[in-house]
Parts: structure tokens; sequence; C-alpha cells
């Protein structure tokens, strides 16, 4: 247990230390963007049927679907827009097809590092059989584009499942 | 119990496994993200203000542990069986262990020869006593270490339950060996020897599938969180046979002696050698329409009518005695032989 926590830390400090930069800047912005991560857990309720939860998820193995969950707040005064979301498809895990969310939103997808976004339909790659649409596998990034103006205080939740490989 | 029993190195026991290097073997392309691996998720959101674009924000990361799945794999490489006479001694059977989990981990062996219910029909292989070290249980189990395919005596290491359970990298395969003796069993008896591996982390043996070994992670250090069993009882089998032929047959051929043309036994030219050929069987049963054959090589020429065979002269015609030489090859036709038996034939040829 001791060993695990210590990889844990570690692994948060490299990750700070990588994206110091945004880091800063979000401590004097106006919009303030959380992410969780979650597994489906097959539970008991106190009516003692069983049931599906989302606990959250620390620890997983390979193939299990973990659902991570972006929240994003107006903590300024003023109303925000062009409000853009970019998730980088997570190192290790796949996208599950169709499982991206988010009110309000459209959403695309990038399978050239981030360089260019599109609809699933449109995103078209070369094989020796000719184009073909780009499989969910090969994503790697996500985008959604908030339609709406955020006023100060609102908030907004966007999602999306990725399979550990 | 010889001295050649305890022959064994107990360093290269350790050595063995305290550098991971008994030979493992890559055995599939296994795409399993490592245990202890962290898959971390971070949003990034770009926002304008009054349509003036902000500093990009981010969001600390979301971090999951990958844990560690235990998941050995077992198969017998001998297939269909091993051909063994009866009796015999030091047959090899050869099983493939493979670590389908994600991280490195360590397995114990055990075997179980001729593993109860007894099918009718089927003999209990013994443990070889020649290769059985410590004459356990578990004895005569090698381990793949020269990374040379099959078992060769002094080079693949005994195992030792306790001292060098092989530790095998995710993915990796390591080749196991299980020496037995057959005493005298019926023919096409089949002796089977079921091999069962089990995960050395704690608390993994005998686990169901899905069991969450709780903060115990590897062993190993693998840096996973926990370890999830998912083979049954965190252990694989697999079972490799044997099955008695009857007969063990056993042919040499030597030079007798030599005669050169100045009184000695020099091989030159001119020379004579004799051969013996020794056909020995051994085991239960009749080995029918026995026939031996011995091609003469281009540099030697058949001495006629130097055939023997138990001692008694045979003509080289095609006859009624069993021999003849016909075609430049030497044949006895020894038709149906019980075991045991052991029949001599000797010839002579010249040296071109």
């Amino acid at each position: 247990m001791q060993m695990s926590r210590m990889f844990v830390s570690v692994g948060l400090v490299a990750l700070l230390a990588g994206m110091s930069l945004p880091s800063f800047a979000a401590t004097n912005g106006s919009i303030k963007v959380a992410s969780i991560a979650q597994i489906e857990k097959e539970v008991v309720g106190a009516d003692g049927k069983k049931h599906i939860a989302l606990v959250p998820a620390d620890k997983a193995v390979p193939g299990t679907a973990v659902l991570f969950t972006n929240t994003f707040e107006n903590i300024g005064s003023k109303a925000a827009g062009n409000i853009a979301i970019n998730n980088p498809i997570p190192a290790n895990t796949e996208y599950q097809a169709g499982s991206a969310y988010g009110a309000d939103s459209e959403i695309t997808f990038s399978i050239d590092g981030g360089k260019t976004f599109a609809a699933p339909e449109n995103l078209k790659v070369k094989t020796a059989q000719g184009e073909q649409m780009a499989k969910p596998s090969a994503y790697t990034h996500i985008r959604w584009s908030y339609q709406k103006q955020l006023a100060p205080g609102a908030t907004g939740e966007v999602g999306f499942r990725a399979v550990i490989k | 119990m010889s001295n050649t029993k305890r022959k064994f190195s107990y360093f290269s026991y350790a050595l063995c496994a305290w550098l991971f290097s008994c030979f493992a073997i890559p055995v599939s392309a296994l795409a399993a993200t490592p245990a202890g691996t962290l898959i971390t998720n971070t949003a990034i959101v770009n926002y304008a203000i009054g349509g003036t674009p902000q500093s990009p924000m981010s969001s600390l990361a979301a971090v999951v542990l990958v844990d560690e799945i235990i998941q050995p794999v077992l198969t017998c490489q001998s297939l269909p069986s091993v051909a063994v006479n009866s009796p015999s001694i030091n047959d090899v059977l050869t099983f493939l262990l493979s670590n389908g989990g994600n991280g490195s981990e360590s397995f114990s062996i055990a075997r179980s020869n001729g593993p109860l219910p007894l099918p009718a029909g089927n003999y209990t292989p013994i443990n070889s006593v020649a290769y059985d070290p410590l004459n356990t249980p578990t004895g005569a189990i090698f381990l793949e270490t020269n990374n040379v395919a099959g078992f060769q005596p002094g080079a693949d290491l005994a195992y030792v339950p306790g001292m060098n359970d092989p530790v095998i990298a995710a993915g990796k395969g390591l080749v196991v060996y299980v020496l037995s003796d057959t005493s005298n069993v019926p023919a096409n008896a089949q002796g089977d020897v079921l091999l069962i591996v089990t995960s050395r982390t704690t608390g993994a043996a005998g686990a169901a599938v899905a069991t969450r070994l709780l903060g115990v992670g590897d062993n190993l250090g693998n840096g996973a969180g926990n370890a999830i069993v998912v083979t049954p009882r965190a252990e694989a089998a697999a079972t490799c046979s044997y099955v008695a032929t009857g007969l063990g047959f056993v042919m040499n051929k030597s030079v007798l002696s030599v005669a050169d043309p100045l009184g000695g036994a020099l091989l030159m030219p001119g020379a004579v050698m004799t051969y013996q050929i020794t056909v020995n069987l051994n085991g239960v049963g009749i080995a029918s329409g026995l026939v031996v054959s011995d091609p003469i090589p281009a540099n030697l020429t058949y001495v006629p009518g130097s055939i023997s065979v138990g001692g008694a002269a045979m003509t080289d015609a095609i006859d009624a005695d069993v021999a003849q030489f016909a075609t430049n090859t030497v044949s006895v036709s020894l038709g149906n032989v019980a075991a045991p038996a052991s029949v001599v034939i000797t010839f002579r040829a010249t040296i071109n």
C-alpha cells in the first residue's frame, strides 16, 4: 500500500511539473475545469437489489471502461464565450465509440494529435483499400465546442469513456 | 542414492531467480498496459471574455492506476504424446508456461503423475530417478536455462520450489521440462503428467476469479495497486502424456575387429573389418516382421559369405536361412521376435 501511494504521488508531481504553465494560468482564469475518472460497479443497494453505480476509478485493470467527466464553471464576473474543451485521449486507453457526450456542445475528434478536428464521419484515413472512416481507436483528441455563453456561476459537463488497453 | 543426484548447483538456482534469467521467450504480442502504469486525463478549456480570447485553463489530471492481472497460461508442447519404451528412463515432456498478465509474476510449479482417478488402461509415470536431485514429489522438473531448444542435462536447471521459482515478464513464456521413468507396463498404456503452475503473489493461490488482492500489489514491485486474479485459483494446468510402445528396441553397430594385409589392425586399403550389429528388444510384446538392413558404404566391399547370426554362419543367397546379401545390402529377416531378446549379427567388409 505504501508502495502504491508513493507511485501515485510521484506521478502527480510529474504531471504538475509538466503542465506548470496552464496550471498557473488556472489560478487567474475565469473558467475552472476539473476532470474525474469513474468506473461502473455493481453494488447492492439499501433495498438489497443489485444496481450499477459509478465509483471513483483510482485503480483498474486493462479492459476496464473508464468514464472521464470534465466539469467546467465560470468563476469570473463576466459571461464567457467561444468555450472549447480539448481533451487528449489518455495514453494507454482507447476511445469508446459513441461515448462522448455534452449538452449544447458540438463534439469533434482528431486523429492527428489535435491539429485538426472533425466529426467521426469526416475523419478519413488512407488504407490499401482506399479512403476509409477512421476507427475510434485512432482518435487522439476530443473537442467539445460549447455553443452557448456561460454566465458567471454557471457550470457545464462533458465526458467520454475510454477502455484501458 | 548416488552422488550424481546431488550434482546440482544451488548457486545457479539463486542466479536464475535473482536475475530473472531463466530463459524467457516472447509468446505473444500482448498489448495489455503494464501493471503500475498511470492513466492520466487532462481537459484544457479555451474561452473568450467579451470576444477576447483568454489563456487556456487546464484541469488537474484524473489518474487511474493500472492494476496487475494475474493470468498464468500453461500448455503441453509434447503433442500428441511421447512414445516411451517399457521399461524406460528419463523421457522428456515439454510444457510452455506463459504469463498472460500485465506484470512480472513469479510462479510455483508442481507435477502430479497419473492424476487420480486413473483412467482404465493408464499407468502412472515415475519422477525420473536420475534427474530428481532432492527425490521430492515435485522432482524432475527442469526450466529452460540455456535457451537451446530441448532438454540439455546440466545446462537446463532443475526446479526446486521456493528456491528458483521462475519469474516471467508480462507476455513472456518459459519452457518447462518434466522427466519421467516408465516401469514395465502394457503396450499402448498411457501415462499422464499433470503440471500445475500457481501465482506466488501473496493471497493469490486458490483465489477465485476476480479476487482483488487489496494493497498487496505484486510481490515483485510492479507498482500496481492491486493484483486481480483472472484465472481460477490463480493457477493454470496442462497435461502431457506418454504412450508405452510396449517394446524397447535398441540397435548398436560397432567394429569388432580390423585385420590389415600386413597382419596388424590398421585401417588401410585392403584391411578387413568385422562389423557387429546388436539388436536388443526389451519390454513386453512381439516385434513382428523384424528386418535388419545395412547397406555397405561405397568405400567398402562386402566379404562374400561372411554373415553370421547368433554365431551361426549364413549364406548370401536368398534362401531358407534368415540372412542375405543383395543390392550391396546385408539384411537379416528375424521374423516375429518376442521381447526380451537379443540378436547379434556380424559380417565383414574390406576397405577399398
